[in-house]
Order: structure tokens, then sequence, then C-alpha cells
């Protein structure tokens, strides 16, 4: 007689193994954990920076004092700034050559397949190892076209030092929550692209984030601005190793699209799952533009992540395309925002999440359409996949209307594997395990081949999965 | 206790201003007469009878809108009508209550228990108008297992008045609950249902329709919450904005932990006619159960035009082709409205909300 005890699909757990190699602590200046005055001074004057920045950032710790933790999403309770280091200066400056980059750093970054990569397929690199960039480089047939691609405190006291004051928390201004407000108070690191007017970088740039120190904040910002006409994809990767206190991710990432212009953002997260992410990003898209955001969320214990596209101009674009991988200890609140306002823009999100092993996926979007946005169009699709009945997937999507002149549609699904999918799949012969291995495989499939491919590989070794028996 | 009214079940950005109630719509904030709790006195068909008292638990169904405005009606009630359904009925139950300046104020608490096998109608019929003038009714329905609930409500109150709607209903195995809602009236109107799916293969089928226009402000908070297995919730939204009106639809899908094999779909559409209007559509589903499907879409905008173009080709003037397509998204609603000369009233409502929008426009 048949045993009709089934036995559930396994997705594993990807072999963390590089993520999770622990470098000795060894920093060169490492701050008192907590967030006072005296520490954000003493950030300033670490890095001999111009003096509005250093009232820029006292301005954004009172702010950040002020700001009450957000009433919705996860809780934070357990994060305790008191307790976070908010700067960690490594024992080495900026470097042009890996060769020059200190050897246990530099063994991180090989074992992660960044050197590696930026010969093969990147037109530039950028590596952060806690609080600074360690690495720098941009091939120099790229830079012969005018871009810039540089850490941003070069370019805070460098000739585009006008340019970054011009935009620097612009678009996301420390007022706008309290972790912005922590990130203008605290930044360190983090990257600078200038694309000129027509310009088009064919490979693509990648900034690589590295947390080794424990119970560490990195907070990055990440400035890019993309001319009128010009082209860029940007990858963004990051990761640290895990630790048994609370790590903190706050950066931030301002994209100026130019009129035109397209710019493509790519983001592997995989932050240990003891990190706190609560990264904020908002592009700016000015008439005939284009922003891509590509999103691939697996690692942190709790992640607030919702990439915002202002679409300024007319016919402006964004597209976003994101999954979330939620697993045992996590809860990964991810999503995105669009604000219309101007005629004739389109937005396209399309999102999907697995939960499993009771981890806990949220799905929180806002589209907001103006009076100005007549003839906008946008779409919304998010389908979640539930592997168990421990884990929670949620959804909770806003739309705000204000436009009579604008189509709008939303569509969600939540759900396991299709019963009536399989049938058809054995019916052409392919095996019960078999058909439910593609299913699932090809459930994420849509995300993974927006990817380059390396990033398409990792992603793909972050969700292993193993199948055995059958689901339900 | 938490006094906020028709709020989100779980909270998103504050600056979208949809976790909770319109601020715009909040009740009136001064005395109210102590409620009377009256009995309703109108005839009953056979089948249904009054009870003297709130059955037991019936108080605890909690509706949409929250605990502190279910309580605030419930005790503060002026009129009560506790229906009990035993059997068929052989007709709906209609209770129509008139607003006016002599009586600016109708609190009522409904309950209705229906037995298990029962089947019954219920028609709340809100008209009227005053100065300052407020409807609130209470509904909570306790539906025993096989029973069947239909509940009609029908807000067609004048501009210078508020509604709030809170209904509650408990289905028990493999009973089912029908609401259907109609508002049109009201300078703001609030609702709230929430569907409590207990008993094995329990069913709950919502369908609304609401026209605004002028400054009208709507909000609405309708929850199905899957608790018992191979329950099946589906929640369909049909509306129209003009002039400067507004309105918010918090719909939820929540599948608790334990509610294998059920269903949900929600589906809104919206038609937006005048650039002044606001909509505001937040469709929730949560999900703590790995074998359930639920799903839900929303469409916001404008006629569609080739849809127009359609029907002018077939000989409609442009006027009708819309009314056609404006009454066709109510039918839903107005299918299950067996009076006729009250779903007649809704269509003329309709005409002259969408007349008067092509002369302003």
């Amino acid at each position: 007689m048949k045993d009709f005890k089934q036995e559930k699909t396994r997705v594993d757990q990807a072999d963390r193994t590089i993520y999770n190699v622990k470098d000795r602590l060894d920093p060169a200046f490492l701050m008192d954990s907590g967030i006072t005055p005296e520490i954000v001074n003493q950030i300033s004057k670490e890095k001999n920076e111009p003096e509005w920045m250093r009232l820029f950032r006292l301005k954004s710790l009172k702010l950040y004092n002020e700001i009450p933790l957000p009433t919705w999403g996860p809780s934070l309770d357990e994060l305790n700034m008191d307790q976070i280091v908010t700067y960690v200066r490594p024992k080495s400056t900026m470097k042009a050559k890996w060769s020059d980059v200190p050897d246990d750093i530099k063994e991180t970054f090989e074992r992660l397949g960044i050197p590696k990569a930026e010969r093969k397929s990147l037109a530039g690199v950028g590596a952060q190892y806690d609080s600074e960039v360690v690495y720098h480089n941009v091939r120099a047939e790229v830079a012969s076209k005018g871009v810039v691609y540089t850490d941003i405190e070069s370019a805070l006291t460098g000739p585009y030092s006008e340019m970054i004051r011009k935009h620097f928390m612009k678009l996301v201004p420390p007022s706008d929550h309290k972790f912005a407000a922590l990130h203008g108070a605290v930044w360190s690191g983090g990257s600078f692209v200038y694309v000129p007017a027509g310009v088009t970088v064919e490979i693509p740039l990648q900034s690589y984030f590295r947390l080794n120190a424990p119970g560490a904040g990195q907070f990055e910002h990440t400035l890019i601005i993309v001319e009128e006409g010009a082209y860029l994809h940007f990858i963004e990767g990051c990761s640290a190793p895990r630790y048994y206190v609370a790590n903190l991710h706050a950066g931030c990432v301002e994209l100026y699209v130019g009129k035109n212009a397209r710019l493509r953002y790519s983001t592997i997260e995989n932050w240990s799952k003891n990190m706190y992410n609560l990264n904020t990003k908002r592009a700016s898209v000015e008439e005939g533009g284009t922003v891509e955001w590509i999103s691939g969320s697996f690692g942190s214990h709790i992640s607030y992540l919702y990439p915002m596209s202002i679409l300024k101009g007319k016919k402006a674009r964004m597209e976003f395309t994101g999954i979330t991988f939620a697993g045992e200890g996590q809860n990964l609140d991810t999503g995105a925002k669009v604000l219309h306002a101007a005629p004739d823009t389109t937005s396209h999100i399309s999102t999907k999440s697995i939960s499993r092993d009771g981890g806990n996926s949220t799905f929180r979007s806002v589209v907001t359409v103006t009076e100005k946005a007549e003839g906008s169009k946008s779409a919304v699709s998010c389908e979640s996949l539930m592997l168990d009945s421990i884990s929670r997937s949620d959804t909770i999507p806003v739309m705000d209307i204000s436009c009579n002149q604008a189509d709008i549609g939303h569509e969600a699904k939540i759900g396991r594997i299709s019963e009536s999918a399989i049938f058809y799949l054995m019916s052409r012969g392919l095996s019960e395990d078999d058909a439910r291995a593609l299913i699932v495989g090809g459930f994420a499939e849509p995300i993974a081949k927006e990817l380059p491919l390396e990033y398409a590989v990792e992603m793909n070794n972050l969700i292993h999965l193993e199948m055995k028996g059958s689901i339900g | 206790m938490n006094t906020q009214i028709n709020r989100l079940p779980v909270p998103t950005w504050n600056r979208t201003g949809v976790n909770w109630l319109d601020q715009k719509a909040l009740p009136p904030d001064r005395e109210y007469l102590q409620g009377r709790h009256l009995p309703y006195d109108g005839i009953l068909p056979h089948g249904i009878t009054l009870m003297d008292h709130l059955p037991a638990g019936v108080a605890e169904i909690k509706s949409g809108m929250g605990e502190w405005l279910d309580e605030f009606i419930r005790k503060g009630a002026d009129k009560t009508c506790y229906l009990l359904g035993e059997g068929i009925a052989s007709e709906p139950v209609i209770i129509t209550q008139n607003l006016d300046p002599a009586q600016p104020v109708i609190r009522t608490h409904y309950a209705i228990k229906a037995k298990p096998g029962s089947n019954l109608t219920v028609v709340q019929i809100n008209r009227g108008d005053a100065k300052d003038g407020v409807v609130e009714n209470l509904t909570q329905i306790d539906a025993q297992a096989d029973s069947f609930v239909r509940l009609i409500s029908i807000q067609l109150l004048g501009k210078n008045s508020q509604s709030f709607d809170a209904v509650g209903a408990r289905i028990g195995k493999g009973a089912k609950v029908e609401l259907i809602r109609a508002v049109f009236g009201g300078k703001t109107a609030a609702c709230g249902s929430m569907a409590h799916l207990e008993g094995q293969g329990g069913g709950y089928q919502q369908d609304t329709a609401y026209f605004t226009d002028e400054d009208q402000i709507f909000d609405f908070n309708d929850i199905a919450s899957h608790i018992g297995r191979e329950t099946v919730s589906e929640m369909h939204t049909a509306g129209v904005l003009s002039g400067r009106s507004s309105k918010i639809l918090r719909g939820t899908i929540d599948f608790k932990a334990g509610s294998a094999h059920s269903v949900g779909h929600e589906n809104e559409t919206v038609l937006l006619l005048s650039p002044r209007a606001r909509n505001r559509t937040v469709p929730l589903i949560l999900c703590g159960e790995e074998a359930v499907e639920g799903q839900h879409a929303a469409t916001l905008g404008r006629f569609d035009e080739k849809q127009l173009y359609y029907l002018c080709s077939r000989g409609l003037s442009l006027m009708e082709a819309k009314r056609m397509l404006v009454e066709a998204r109510f039918m839903p609603v107005l299918n299950k409205i067996t009076q006729d000369d009250l779903r007649q009233e809704i269509l003329t409502i309709i005409e002259r909300r969408l007349d008067e929008h092509e002369i302003n426009s």
C-alpha cells in the first residue's frame, strides 16, 4: 500500500562558506559604539571633510534623535544603536591596484570573486571594506570617455565637489525617515559615478560592500548621475560573515537619470543573517529617461528595502524586477515605490517571493499618480510561493491615483505549486519530482534572466532547490 | 482598546494616509442621546422571528470598523433588531430608516442568528438627510452550519449626513454569507466588514457598488479572515469617482494557519471621471498557510476607448455607451436587489450623476 506521508520539498540554504569567512579584526581606527555629536564630529575630522558636510552631519543627527522608529514593518526593537559601531577604518587607504591592497583584505575579495569578475566582465570596480573604500579602478577606455567612477570621499574634495554638494541627499533628504537621518549623520564610503551626455558604458561597473567587523554599521553612499542620452549598468553586491551580535546596514543610493538616459541598477543582497538592512534607494528620472531596478534579496535578519522612482519628466519609465527569498530567522520587507509626476510616464513592477522554514516575506509598494500624470500607465504584479505552513508571506500594496487619464493595473497571487501544472507536466512524460523541480525553478527564472550571467549563477546557488518527494 | 476606525490589518507607510479612516470622515465629536435599545416593531415574514435579547456569543463578532466603534454602537444603540432565522424565510426582511431634521441621529444594532440550514435575506435601506445627520449601523451575523444569509445594504442618504456601516459575520461549517452593498449618499460614508470563516467549507461573497460625486468621502475596510479549512471568499468592488470626491478601499484576504485548501479572490474596478477625484486602493493578502490560493486584482482608470468605440459603432450615443458600461459594473449588485422600485431608484441616481458629470466637465 502506498505510504501517503509526503516529504516536503527542501529548499536548502546556499553554501555560505565563502561569505562567512571572518577576517581577523585589525582596523586602523575603530570608533566607540553609539552615536553622539562627538562621534559625528570625529568621523568628519577623520575624513578631513569640508565644513558644510560636518554641519550637515550634525543637522542629520538632530533629526535622527527627533524622528521615531517606523510604526509599520518588522520590529526593530532588538536593534540597539548604542551597541553599533558607526565607523571602522580598515588598515588601508584606497588603492587603484589589487596588488597594493593588504593581503588579508585582498584575499577576502578574491574569495568573493571580485578581481576575477573585474578582469572578465566589468568596466570598473569599487570595493568597500567596513567603512572605507579600499580599491577603486575604472578601465582606461571608459575613463577616456569622461566617465567618472570614484569613491565619494575623493569626489567630495576633488573637482566634482560642487556636483556632490548639489546632489548629495537631495533625493533622500535626512528628514525622510529615521535611518535616512542616521545615514546623513554617519555616512562613510560609497561610490560616485558620472556618465557624460551621450556616453554609453557598454559593460557594467560594480561596487562591492563587505562588512567584516562584528557589531558594526555600514553607511555607504552611492551617487550616480547619468546625463542626457547616456547609458550605464551599475551592479551592487554586498555580504558579511555571520556574527551573534547585530550588524546594521543603512546605506543610501541616489540616482539621477537625465533626459533620454537609461540606468540599470542591479543588486544582489546577501548580507549575513544577523544584519539589519535598512537601505534607502531613490531615482529621479527626467523626460524620456529610464531606470531599471533588478533586486535580489537573500540575506539579512531584517530588511526594509523599497527602491523609489520619481518619474518627473514626460515619458519617463521605470521597471522594477525583484526576488526575495526568506528563510529561517528572516523577516524581509521589500518592494518598490513609484511616483508618476509627469504625463505619459510608465512603471512596471514585477516581484516574486519564496518563504520557507519560518521565514517571513512581505511585499510592500506604493504607486502614486498625480494630477499631472495624464496618459500614464502602471502595472504591478507580485507572486508569492509558500513552501510550508510555518512561514508567512504578506502583500501590502497601495495605489494612490489622482488622475482620471491614467491606466493602473495590479495583480497579486499567493499560493503553492499548482497541482494541475504538475499533472500537465507529468502527462508530458516528466516524473512528479522533475515536474515540481521544474516549476519551482521556473518561478525564479524571470528574475534570473534579468541578471548578468555570473550573478544569475550566484542567485541559482543561493536558491539551490533540492527536490525530494512532493510539496503539500 | 484601539479607538481607530477602519484600521488596516497590517499598517503601512503613514504618509499614504490609508492606515485608518480618512480624518475627514471621523464621526462628529459631540454628545449623543444615550441608546434606548428600542426593539424593531415591523412585520417579519414566515421563517424569521424577533429575539428579545442579543444571543450569547454574538456581541464578540468583530466588524471591520474596529472594536471601539462596534462597542459604541452596540451600547449606545437607539434601536435594536435581533433576528432569528429558522428554516427558509418566505421573503426578505426590508428595514428602512429615514433620517430627518427631527431625528438627525440613527444608531441601530442588528443581530442575525441563522440556525443550521436556515435561509434568510435582510435588506437595510438608509435614506433621508439632516444637517449634521449621522446613521450608524452595526450588524452582527452568526451563520450556523449550512445556513445562508444575504445582507443587502443600500445607503441613499443626502449630502449633509454621515454614515457608518459596520458588519461582522461568523460563518460556520458549510454556511454562506453574502454582503451586497450599494453606497451612494452621505457627505462621508464609512463601511467596514469582517467575515470570520470559521467552519470548514464556509463561504463569503461580497459585492459592493459605489458612485461618488461633489466632495463625498468614502472609506471601506473589508476583511475576509480564513480560519477553517476549505473556506472560500469572493470580494468584488466596483465604483465610479467624480467631482472632487475621494475614496479609500482596504480589502484584505487573511489566511490564518490551519485554513488549508482555502481560496480567496478579491478584485476592484474603479472608474475615475474627474481629474480632481482621488482614489486609494489597498488590497492586502496575508498568508500564514501554505496550501491556499489567494489572488487580488485592481483596475483603475478611465473608460475603455475600444469598448466605447464598439458600442457607438452599434448605434449607441456616447452617453448611452458610457451609461451602459457603468451600469454593467454595478450589475452584480443590482441583480441581487429584487425590489424593482429600489433597483430603478439606484439606476436613476447613476444616470443623474453621469449626466451631471457630463454637464460639468
